[in-house]
């Protein structure tokens, strides 16, 4: 059983890898096969999104064949799909702190984590994805590992262009192999980026503390999943014949395993991993039926009655005292929200911040929040034209979007979807400035019949009035998607910004 | 002299033909003296047929590309358009420029556009990539533009712009055709052959606009494609360069070519019923001795 489960997570973490390498256009408008797909069996998600949003997307239901397969057989789903858990082991394989403790000293922080989550999702604010390993991973491969090494990858293949010769001919197709199939088609860049690899490179650290450290005392989704197989009447168990040898327990990577008199495997925190069946000279560790897997001292939650009413009443707090940005009269005015974005409060109690849509963005214009869209907004997306405008005919966040955060829109009806407004900044723009023509911005807009016009004016030039063009938005046929912003050729600062004045949002709450 | 006074002599030159051209309005080099200048102008509904026809009055590709060399076909990529919207040259006289070339022996044929909306996107909705992969040649190459590998070219006949970085490609190659679509453009007025080597140039191109004609002039001063073909099979009228609406197209159902890029682009705005001393760009070539501005200077040939 032990091979088949490294097989099983070999197998879902290159699958994961597959699908988020895939998560980019691929030349067709229609990405062919949900790429999000692993947010379909993740439960935190799911039920973030369906107490947040009030309603209950189809998309989850794998969670109606895996949570009362949790139920019966405990949490394989960490120990046999969480491609955060393959990774840890991954690392902590050789990790000689194998740390047999029962729960440790930090154990209760993933459900007091939980607890915080569920309350606020209850008062629709869904920061489940903040923490949730799939989306924690996704968002930090996209913004935090993958910009740095392609950086490091193209750098080094500059050199052999510069160098050129033999060493060029010699790198070419490998480099032509790598754009070609591997690394993106820009050069990445995103804020904060040192901030999201420093985050996963200090979860797969933390195994030299203890083995998965994270899923045993960070992981809510490992919480939650505790919870569901509190009881597990199928799961791991040790049965008559147990002599107390004590080998099991040091091989255990959660310190699932305690003892009572005999050898007990608490169900909540084994993820069947079967290294203790491998260790155990008896043979006396299997799936017999019945609940021998709860030890009499074991509750439900591990949390006390005051620590789970304290983190569940933090959780319903909050919302209430943020909640200052989902007003549109409030919302900071260049905050502009992928095209098929709903209303900024039902957008915050779906949005996972997962960092598909990031990732997926062809022009690498959206950018994740810090703060930009308050405390409650943290890592959720925004366009950012002046680093990548909104292509005029492409659909892909929506695509990928797993709560419908960002609904998937028809190309035809998004190109009429209205993000923002495009305004000129006279003390900026060169022909308002200098007796120059540019109209740069006219030239890329993409409205059919143009959303930026211009007018002559006569401008004092260096040898008297000269005619100029001066770009002028028609406000109507804006659609807010800043290749204009993007383009002008200003350095720095943009002559025309994008706010998000007359956006339309999907849906409503 | 400065624009205005040379653009005057000019006129003048234009209204009184045969009569003394302003001195230094007088073309310093190139192929544009009398009766040497061939344009080749041909209409065909099928713009593949078109074009090979349009080439064959100028004696052939072979005329233009040596047998084993590396040549750069540089159509206009530029906007995520599809073929009828006439924003991109025609994938079938791309796909004629290049199968010309290669009967001609070409060794390698690279395509390439730095283009304005996302390259993958424009690639594939102008039909170029779908052409490109339907020819399933290993001699044909279609290329991204990449950002690294531009190299700063000195202009030094420049006027106006000294320096640019210029795809290195572009600099490799032994021939370049340029394979413009004819179209509206609010500020150079129309983009034809002269500004479609704009898709050459790396940095900020945004800058270009001001002064514009003399630019593209000085652009073309080092990139010097020994073929122009200039697609016009159906011709954008207004809102260009990106377009979008039908009712802005014509239908043409014509292909020019030209090895002078000057008397191809005064060619190209009389298709839309411009004057070519009109636009700053021809009017600049022709000043710099790049080409011929006077059309009754050419000859034409073909239909």
């Amino acid at each position: 059983m032990r091979r088949t489960r490294i097989l099983s997570q070999w197998a879902f973490g290159l699958f994961f890898i597959y699908l988020f390498m895939n998560t980019r256009y691929l030349g067709a408008d229609v990405i062919a096969y949900p790429v999000n797909a692993f947010f379909r069996l993740d439960p935190l998600a799911g039920i973030g999104s369906i107490l947040g949003g009030r309603k209950t997307p189809l998309f989850f239901w794998p969670l109606l064949i895996l949570l009362p397969a949790v139920a019966l057989f405990g949490r394989f789903f960490c120990g046999w799909i969480c491609p955060m858990g393959s990774m840890l082991d991954l690392f902590g394989r050789r990790s000689r702190n194998r740390s047999p403790a029962p729960e440790g000293k930090y154990y209760r922080i993933k459900e007091i984590v939980l607890i915080f989550l569920l309350g606020t999702s209850l008062f629709s604010l869904n920061l489940t994805g903040i923490v949730d390993p799939l989306s924690l991973l996704i968002r930090s491969f996209a913004m935090g590992v993958v910009p740095p090494l392609e950086r490091f990858i193209s750098s080094f293949f500059d050199i052999t262009y510069r160098v050129g010769g033999p060493l060029r001919a010699a790198t070419e197709p490998l480099y032509g192999w790598l754009t070609d199939h591997v690394l993106s088609f820009y050069l990445p860049v995103f804020r904060y980026t040192v901030f999201f690899l420093g985050l996963i490179v200090v979860i797969i650290a933390l195994e030299l503390v203890e083995r998965r450290f994270w899923c045993r005392n960070l992981c809510p989704l490992g919480a939650l999943l505790g919870w569901f197989s509190w009881i597990a009447p199928l799961g791991l168990k040790v049965s008559e014949g147990c002599d107390a040898c004590a080998k099991c327990p040091p091989t255990c990577r959660m310190g699932a395993i305690e003892y009572e008199e005999k050898m007990v495997i608490r169900a909540k925190d084994c993820i069947l991993c079967y290294d203790c069946q491998d260790a155990c000279p008896d043979g006396v560790i299997t799936h017999h039926p019945g609940n021998a897997g709860v030890p009499e001292n074991a509750s439900f939650v591990s949390l006390s009655r005051r620590q789970f009413l304290v983190g569940a009443g933090i959780g319903a707090v909050f919302p209430l005292t943020v909640g200052s940005t989902s007003r549109p009269d409030n919302l900071p005015p260049y905050l502009i929200r992928p095209p098929g974005a709903v209303s900024e409060a039902e957008f915050l109690a779906l949005c996972l911040r997962c960092g598909e849509c990031m990732r997926v963005c062809l022009t690498n214009g959206l950018q994740p929040t810090l703060f930009e869209a308050g405390i409650e907004g943290m890592w959720t997306p925004r366009l950012v034209s002046r680093v990548g405008y909104c292509e005029y005919s492409c659909t892909l966040c929506g695509q990928v979007c797993p709560t419908g955060a960002i609904a998937s829109l028809d190309r035809v009806f998004k190109r009429k979807v209205r993000i923002g407004t495009a305004v000129i900044n006279r003390n900026l723009c060169i022909p308002f400035v200098k007796p120059e023509e540019c109209l740069v911005c006219e030239e890329h807009c993409p409205i059919p019949k143009k959303a930026i016009v211009f007018d002559h004016a006569a401008v004092a030039g260096p040898k008297g009035p000269v005619v100029v063009k001066q770009p002028r938005i028609i406000e109507d046929l804006c659609i807010g998607c800043g290749i204009c912003e993007k383009k002008c050729p200003l350095d720095g600062e943009s002559a025309v910004r994008i706010t998000n004045r007359g956006e339309d949002r999907a849906g409503s709450m | 002299m400065d624009r205005r006074e040379f653009m005057l002599g000019t006129l003048a030159a234009l209204a009184l033909p045969g009569l003394v051209i302003p001195v230094a309005a007088r073309p310093a080099a190139g192929n544009a003296s009398a009766g040497k200048t061939v344009l080749a102008v041909a209409e065909d509904v099928d713009p593949f047929q078109a074009t090979v026809r349009a080439v064959s009055f100028l004696g052939g590709m072979n005329a233009f590309v040596p047998v084993g060399s590396k040549v750069l076909v540089k159509p206009n990529i530029g906007w995520d358009r599809r073929v009828e919207q006439a924003a991109d040259t025609h994938p079938e006289v791309v796909r004629a420029v290049v199968e010309m070339c290669l009967e001609s022996g070409a060794g390698d044929v690279v395509i390439l556009d730095r283009t304005c909306n996302d390259a993958r996107r424009t690639y594939v909705t102008s039909g170029i990539r779908g052409m490109v992969d339907a020819l399933a040649s290993k001699q044909v190459h279609l290329e991204y533009v990449r950002e690294n590998r531009f190299t700063v070219v000195k202009i030094p006949r420049g006027a106006a712009i000294k320096q640019w970085p210029i795809y290195s490609y572009a600099l490799e190659a032994d021939v370049i055709i340029n394979v413009p679509v004819a179209k509206h453009h609010s500020i150079s007025g129309l983009t034809l052959s002269m500004k479609n080597l704009m898709g050459l140039m790396g940095g900020n191109r945004g800058t270009i606009h001001s002064n514009i004609g003399q630019k593209l002039a000085d652009l073309s001063t080092v990139i010097r494609p020994a073929l122009n073909i200039l697609d016009a099979s159906r011709i954008l009228l207004r809102n260009g360069p990106s377009g979008g609406r039908m009712e802005d197209v014509k239908v043409l159902n014509r292909v020019a070519a030209c090895a002078d890029p000057v008397a191809l682009d005064a060619y190209g705005a009389t298709l839309f019923g411009i004057r070519a001393d009109r636009i700053p760009s021809i009017v600049a070539g022709y000043s710099m001795g790049l080409g011929e501005i006077d059309l009754s200077r050419v000859k034409m040939a073909g239909t």
